[in-house]
């Protein structure tokens, strides 16, 4: 079982001078903690346009700051949008090889589609077309890695023979993963042979049932390059010695998450596209049959609480076969810094240990299922 | 926190609620069609009440529905939506409405607040060029509008946001819950193609259309609910949302 950490971003208004850069620097921060703390992963998202919500348009300079600044945690973009109106597919192999590089081979490379209109339409890409160039890119990224030159002659975007430059650090290319918001995307990653970087807060019978689904298909998939079998989910952290102040804030930050997101156009709420069957993040937080003065049901399974608490849950998480879980540690700066930091602390020193051997046991056990 | 709206409402030319709705009224064959548009965000802020907030980029829906049944008889009404959330909820808060059919305009002020007016033609008619949609008032009309090209999809990609509407209740602004649900049959979509539109008709004087997207058309069954809440317009809907037989929220 591998810990990571999460990044969206999240800037609260009102954006003062200073807002934007402190909350960089607040992220960068709790980064360099969690690798002195044992973290396996910190993931950043690539989003656009997405006010308060996600101000990370280029996770690349993010985490080479962080891999600049850190020693052993593994930095992961998570998500490349594969969408050539919003990153051209050259572009996304050349920035994963420097970074790559840079980081001394520590790079995890998500890809995805984007789930909003406000960012898909704000470069007038065409949702309709996103599965298909996704999964066009996603076949091309290993060649241009792994080739010496590269000739591409696909219906989303071509090119002449070129050496794509420079090569990734890790052989034949880092990890590739792609984001699973959408029911089904765990079954497309599995016939690709990558990760499955699961984006939405399921339940852990839902959780079991898509690792199973996705460790029955990739024993016979068509690999995009090499195979990374290996699923991820997601999940809130707020770790404190008092139960109740841990689960207290730990619910305010998932209904300050689900509030931001909830003001997000998503490409399925205007644009009727069978692309598009689901909210993506949006719906794990929300009732639809309550009314707005309703407190936000929170989702099942979040590591909220005290050191015990989070233990029991982790353990439901790593009964569903899943080999990592990546933490989302706040929301718009509703937690003060000081108290991210000392969560972070906590649950390295109280929970991890309680994890670090076993995580095989449990993925053996569903694959055996 | 989010942006919230700009507009304190005040009671005056509210359409006055006479009884919330509090039975369902099923419509067996009813028909939508829907022009999504986006307009530029201060002018739409400041046309949200207090109590919403703007998604971004802001943006209207133009729906015009042709009830082929119910307890009026056969209607068709047109309404603009001004989409926003209350809370983390999807809202399409009504800036304007017409109708065909006097009583039921007046049954859906009187129950829902809709600030429905009459027109001389409010119509949806499939023609060989697409579904197209007018409506005519005063002698003058104020859309015309084109789903050209249409093409079936799934009635399962299409989502249909609440409503909400500001009315008087007991004299005061309030925000009504118009809730509906529904079973389509036939779903399409198609390119939007405006001959006419007359935005400040649908009381939107001051927002400007910057993006359309694609049209949609469905055919099936539509079911206009119970009121289960109202909003206060003036405050955060987290605070301001008072269900119905229940107290006001301190």
């Amino acid at each position: 079982m591998r810990f990571g950490i999460f990044y969206e971003i999240s800037v609260p208004r009102p954006w003062g001078p200073e807002t934007e850069r402190q909350v960089y620097a607040n992220c960068i921060e709790q980064c360099v903690l969690a690798d002195q703390l044992g973290f396996d992963h910190v993931w950043a998202v690539e989003h656009h346009f997405l006010e308060e919500y996600s101000h990370c348009p280029a996770p690349e300079i993010f985490l080479a700051t962080v891999a600049a600044k850190t020693q052993q945690i593994r930095v992961g973009h998570g998500i490349n949008v594969c969408v050539p109106e919003i990153n051209h597919p050259i572009r996304i192999a050349e920035r994963s090889a420097v970074l790559d590089l840079v980081s001394n081979g520590r790079l995890d490379v998500g890809t995805g589609r984007s789930a909003t209109w406000t960012e898909l339409g704000g470069f007038r890409a065409n949702p309709d077309l996103t599965k298909a160039t996704w999964a066009e890119i996603v076949r091309a990224l290993p060649k241009m890695w792994t080739q010496e030159r590269y000739a591409h002659d696909g219906v989303c975007f071509s090119m002449p023979e070129r050496a794509v430059i420079p090569k990734p650090y890790q052989k034949p290319h880092p990890p590739l993963w792609v984001a699973v918001t959408s029911p089904g995307t765990e079954i497309d990653a599995a016939e690709h042979g990558i990760g499955a970087l699961g984006l939405t807060f399921n339940d852990f019978a839902e959780q079991e049932r898509r690792v199973k689904a996705y460790r029955k298909v990739i024993v016979n998939c068509e690999p995009a390059g090499a195979i990374n079998d290996q699923v991820a989910t997601v999940n809130f952290l707020f770790c404190h010695e008092d139960n109740k102040i841990g689960q207290q804030t730990g619910l305010r930050l998932a209904g300050t998450f689900g509030y931001a997101a909830a003001q997000l156009v998503s490409a399925r709420e205007v644009y009727a596209s069978p692309s598009y069957a689901s909210f993506g993040l949006l719906p794990q937080v929300r009732r639809a049959s309550a009314a707005p003065g309703d407190a936000p049901a929170p989702p099942p399974g979040m590591a909220v609480g005290d050191p015990k608490h989070i233990t029991e849950v982790l353990k439901g998480w790593e009964a569903t076969g899943v080999d990592g879980v990546n933490f989302l540690l706040n929301a718009l700066e509703t937690v003060p810094q000081q108290e991210v930091l000392d969560s972070l602390r906590l649950f390295a020193k109280e929970v991890m240990p309680a994890f670090k051997k076993t995580g095989a046991h449990a993925r053996a056990r569903v694959a055996a299922e | 926190m989010p942006i919230f709206g700009g507009y304190t409402p005040t009671a005056a030319g509210l359409p006055a609620i006479r009884a919330l709705a509090q039975d369902r009224i099923d419509i067996e064959a009813a028909e939508t069609l829907t022009f999504t548009f986006e307009v530029l965000s201060e002018a739409a802020i400041a046309a949200l009440p207090a109590a919403l907030h703007p998604p971004f980029p802001t943006y209207c829906s133009l729906v015009v529905r042709r009830h082929g049944d119910g307890p009026y008889g056969a209607f068709t009404t047109a309404e603009l939506r001004l989409h926003a959330r209350a809370t983390n909820h999807y809202v399409g808060y009504c800036l304007g409405a017409f109708s065909d059919n006097e009583s039921a305009c007046a049954w859906l002020r009187n129950a829902y607040g809709l600030p429905c007016t009459v027109a001389e033609t409010v119509s949806l008619r499939k023609r060989h060029y697409g579904i197209e949609a007018r409506v005519v008032a005063g002698g003058r009309t104020l859309l015309d509008a084109v789903q050209a090209t249409p093409g079936f999809i799934s009635g399962n990609d299409i989502l249909y946001v609440q409503n909400s509407n500001l009315a008087a209740l007991d004299g005061v602004p309030t925000l009504i819950a118009e809730e509906f649900e529904y079973a389509l049959r036939d779903a399409k979509r198609g390119a939007a193609a405006f001959h006419g539109l007359d935005i400040a008709a649908f009381g939107a004087p001051t927002l400007t259309v910057s993006n359309h997207l694609p049209s949609t058309w469905t055919a099936g069954s539509w079911s206009y609910m119970p009121v289960r809440f109202v909003i206060d317009p003036t405050r955060p809907a987290m605070a301001g949302t008072r269900k119905i037989g229940q107290p006001a929220a301190a």
